[in-house]
């Protein structure tokens, strides 16, 4: 007891700066900035509030003109704490202007009047429009009753299905609660609770990352450590210090308290709370600091914790009716709307017993586990000698040089490639799997919102309606490949494609030039010589491999050509098409040819290159409608034809246009699907024959799902091993 | 009173520090870990402290096992390291009641232990200043009278007298030779040959985290064939210790 009572006391007393004392000066300097901007909140806070309650008065204001007795009566007996009937004779049934100057005098929405045969007339303000809601609510819900009223009156039975209450919803009633201030109990709900959250916090952060991070980071935790005093102990008198200094903030805010009459009652309930909220954070501060082993690290871990109480507190400022009910059994909620409820007088002892109880279970857990950790050296006290760690820091140092002459070592040079990462395994292979993966779903997703907004919601309609019409896994496939196909025809969607490939291709070489420092041939194999010629060779390949796909599909009689030509208004879709496809192709190469394969080849040599390399571009594509096993094969062979040529010639340019031509021929003058999305626009116009076979034509995933694109690739890859054949066997010796 | 046996240490997934020491220290004798920097000696003397935990191997203090009877060890040793500093921003007087309180000494006297302790190491007319505005020879020496402030039967003492000048070392000395012959049981660990000729009934000699000789100097010296204790040691050294 003795050691607890000191341990808490020195804790208690522990500097707020770590031992480093700020001058005065600047400490009265920031208590007076602090006060000013607490007081310039607190101010436009205050009269933000007091507008709110300037408006609705608590009563809604009717004016009844030549009421007939029975409606007076009527009004009488209701003795409506929420209507303010304001009776008037007047001769004119119709005069509007009178009824209006009424209206603005009382400050009504509301006229109404009755006629010689006791007939109802409503009038609202002309003006304003939104008053025919109000009307039509009184309508059916006071007027109704009246109707009521006068047929009970002559003994006709009534059931109504209508309540007054309809019309005067959202008014507070005046006679229940204590509080009959309605500023005073929003001030309650919100800025009481939230300025003793901060302030508990507050001041547990600084002591209880003090007390112990702080002792460490000075070593003078061990001397504590070293006496017969139980780690409890010394947990506890910290978790009692830290409570008693998280407190006095506390006492502070609540001594003016005592001035507003409508809140005495409830101060020492407040109280209470508090204590408990605080021994709660006193208890998670204690365990970040044991966890911590300085200042800093210790306050930088409680920050979250201190914002996800903030972010709490204005959860329930923001609607503190929605976090009512089961919220006040909760812990936390359960303080915050204790201390609001508490302060207007309407305690519910039930909830404040059960959020307490869980608080300090949830204290005591963190107790547990602070002793816990206490026991475990890692966190009691870092006490090895400079001249250990000194050592421990030189043989890290060896390491890493070693795995980095190792991983520096280029095992096989694509491009002329020098590896530069010095990363482990698991990093570099995450990484390299992420970046694209990122990179893509970032950017195309933000390709989606031009279009969708500059449709005017006219295809978010159709997206929201294909998405709703979603209800087995199959159907996820279609409306993606709907939602695909109405964006596909839209050259806002393309061209914000092609921007978001443009910033991807960017991102890339800004990358390997600034950050890599790597120049670009070598690091994403772009030289700068002969770009023309090689682009050229690469457009001619692409096109004349998808020609010969073509014709093996019509010489087949999988296909017939059914026009030419495309019409005068698809034409500036179809050069979007063309702009996409450019920068779509060269951005997939560069991510996955460029940039993925020489890093990869370096590490780990060309053929774990090419195979990775190639099973992530096609695992890209997987996602696509209509993907089949063919289709995964196929995808892989073209992959790998593009990384061998990409090899072989030490440059993407020519893969870069192969792909766009590619994917523009495919799609775009012979009508084909490209890899399960379809253009809509094509030079070319074909449609499948009667006869036509998925396993050829690869169904809806395009020719790259069927046989023939196989055969061409095949055919291609040793086409380029042949024409290669000398460097192959120089590369080998 | 003091018994290693086979201990090591390793830190987390590192080299080992300590590796395998075994040794006993006699009731009432003086027992000096020497060696180089890097050797392990701070090691060995905090896992003696149980502040931290060996990985292999056993170490017994007055028959406790340090790992079992925690506690009963504390209440046992006085241990100093100049790695364990005092709170900067208090004051002695109030270190000293604040520990006194933790060890929960009878408050009857401790006023008088507290000035007589203080008068020895001169200590008195600083004893309201705060730590951090004191020298860091007053500093050693209200570290050592605050881990021995329960007169505790053993004393693990790492470098006391680093940091000290001559007149300071040699108060600390005597003062450790006083405790020794009051029965009690002390482990210094030191690289200062003097301190270790003139203080130490018995030294290991700490090279690479193995002690490879241990004795009386004379013992050392006739072991090695040499003269003096200095050559002896740098001869223990050269031949134990392995480069990287």
């Amino acid at each position: 007891m003795r050691a607890f009572l000191a341990i808490a006391k020195k804790a208690f007393r522990a500097s707020g700066s770590g031992g480093a004392k700020a001058s005065r000066y600047a400490f009265y300097a920031m208590a007076l900035s602090g006060l000013v901007v607490f007081s310039l909140i607190a101010a436009v806070w205050v009269s933000f509030v007091r507008n709110l309650f300037a408006v609705p008065e608590g009563r809604k204001k009717v004016v009844v003109v030549n009421a007939t007795d029975s409606f007076r009566e009527f009004a009488d007996g209701k003795d409506d704490p929420f209507i303010d009937y304001r009776f008037v004779e007047h001769p004119y049934v119709y005069d509007v202007s009178t009824f209006s100057d009424l209206m603005k005098e009382t400050g009504s929405h509301l006229t109404i009047v009755f006629d010689q045969n006791g007939d109802i007339l409503t009038f609202y303000p002309v003006s304003d429009l939104d008053y025919t809601e109000e009307r039509d609510v009184f309508k059916l819900t006071v007027l109704e009753k009246y109707a009521d009223f006068v047929k009970e009156k002559e003994g006709i039975p009534v059931f109504s299905e209508y309540a007054v209450e309809d019309f005067t919803e959202g008014l507070e009633d005046p006679v229940e609660g204590a509080s009959n201030d309605p500023f005073l109990e929003i001030v309650s709900f919100s800025l009481i609770p939230l300025l003793y959250f901060i302030a508990a916090l507050y001041a547990a952060m600084i002591k209880g990352t003090n007390v112990i991070a702080g002792a460490k980071e000075q070593n003078t935790f061990a001397k504590i450590l070293m006496t017969p005093v139980p780690r409890r102990t010394i947990i506890l008198g910290n978790v009692m210090g830290v409570w008693l200094s998280a407190m006095i903030p506390a006492l502070v805010i609540t001594v003016p308290l005592i001035l507003v009459p409508g809140y005495r009652a409830g101060l020492i309930s407040v109280f209470l709370i508090v204590a408990i909220l605080s021994v709660f954070i006193a208890a998670i501060v204690i365990l970040i600091s044991v966890m911590s082993s300085n200042v800093i690290t210790a306050q930088t871990a409680f920050l979250p914790v201190f914002f996800i109480f903030v972010f709490l507190c204005i959860s329930c400022m923001h609607n503190p009716d929605e976090y009512s009910g089961v919220y006040e059994y909760m812990p936390l909620y359960g303080q915050y709307l204790g201390i609001g409820m508490a302060l207007t007088g309407q305690v519910n002892i039930l909830a404040l017993l059960c959020s307490s109880a869980i608080t300090l279970l949830l204290a005591a857990v963190c107790v547990l586990v602070s002793v816990k950790l206490l026991g475990s050296e890692r966190f009691t006290v870092s006490v090895m000698s400079s001249t250990d760690k000194e050592l421990i820091r030189a043989k890290k140092q060896a390491k890493a040089d070693a795995r980095k002459k190792v991983f520096l070592k280029a095992k096989t040079s694509v491009f002329g490639y020098k590896p530069k990462s010095s990363l482990n395994d698991l990093s570099f292979s995450l990484t390299q799997l992420f970046r694209p993966l990122v990179l893509l779903s970032v950017f195309q997703l933000i390709a989606m919102i031009p279009p969708l907004l500059m449709t005017n919601g006219e295809y978010l309609t159709n997206v929201i309606a294909s998405l709703k019409a979603v209800k087995n896994v199959p159907d996820v496939i279609s409306s993606g490949s709907n939602i695909i196909g109405v964006l596909m025809s839209t050259p806002a969607f393309l061209l914000s494609m092609a921007l978001g490939y443009i910033l991807i291709d960017a991102y890339y070489c800004l990358r390997v030039r600034f950050i890599e420092r790597t120049p670009l041939s070598s690091g994403l194999g772009l030289p700068k010589d002969h770009i023309g010629r090689r682009y050229l060779t690469g457009m001619g390949s692409g096109l004349i491999m998808m020609a010969c796909v073509f014709g093996i599909l019509v010489a087949c009689g999988q296909i017939k050509v059914t026009g030419f030509g495309i019409a005068a208004g698809n034409l500036p879709l179809f050069f979007s098409f063309v702009v996409m496809w450019i920068f779509q192709g060269a951005c997939e190469e560069i991510m996955f040819r460029g940039y993925m394969m020489p890093r990869i080849a370096a590490r780990y040599g060309l053929i774990p290159a090419i195979a990775v390399s190639s099973i992530l571009f096609c695992l890209f594509h997987g996602m696509n409608p209509g993907f089949t096993a063919l289709a995964l094969i196929n995808l892989i062979l073209v992959s790998v034809l593009f990384a061998l040529i990409a090899y072989f010639t030490d440059n993407i340019w020519i893969v870069c246009a192969a792909h766009t031509m590619w994917n523009f021929t495919q799609g775009n003058v012979f009508g084909l699907e490209v890899s399960g999305n379809s253009g809509n626009v094509s030079l070319i116009h074909t449609e499948l024959t009667g006869g036509a076979k998925a396993l050829m034509t690869g169904g809806t995933f395009g020719p790259e799902g069927g046989l023939a694109v196989t055969i061409v690739t095949l055919a291609a890859i040793c086409l380029v091993l042949i024409i290669f054949r000398k460097k192959i066997r120089r590369k080998r010796d | 009173m003091i018994e290693v046996i086979n201990v090591s240490k390793r830190y987390s997934s590192d080299e080992m520090v300590v590796k395998g020491v075994s040794f006993d220290v006699k009731p009432g004798t003086i027992y000096g870990l020497l060696g180089p920097n890097g050797a392990g000696k701070t090691t060995l003397m905090l896992m003696m402290a149980t502040l931290l935990k060996p990985t292999e191997g056993q170490i017994r203090i007055c028959g406790n096992d340090i790992s079992v009877d925690t506690l009963e060890i504390h209440k046992k040793i006085g241990f100093l390291t100049t790695e364990v500093k005092l709170d900067p921003l208090s004051t002695p007087d109030k270190l000293y009641d604040f520990f006194a309180s933790l060890y929960d000494l009878p408050k009857d006297g401790l006023e008088e232990r507290k000035i007589n302790a203080f008068n020895r190491f001169g200590i008195t007319p600083f004893m309201n200043k705060r730590i951090v505005d004191l020298s860091t020879g007053m500093k050693q020496k209200i570290s050592i009278c605050i881990s021995l402030i329960h007169d505790p039967p053993v004393i693990i003492f790492d470098e006391p007298t680093n940091g000290l000048d001559i007149l300071t070392s040699k108060q600390v000395t005597d003062y450790l030779k006083d405790l020794a012959k009051e029965g009690r049981t002390i482990i210094l660990s030191t690289h200062i040959f003097s301190l270790a000729e003139s203080l130490c009934d018995e030294i290991g000699v700490l090279v690479d985290g193995n002690i490879v000789a241990s004795g009386s100097v004379k013992d050392l010296c006739s072991l090695t064939g040499k003269d003096s204790f200095e050559d002896a040691f740098f001869d223990l050294y050269t031949k134990n210790h392995k480069e990287g």
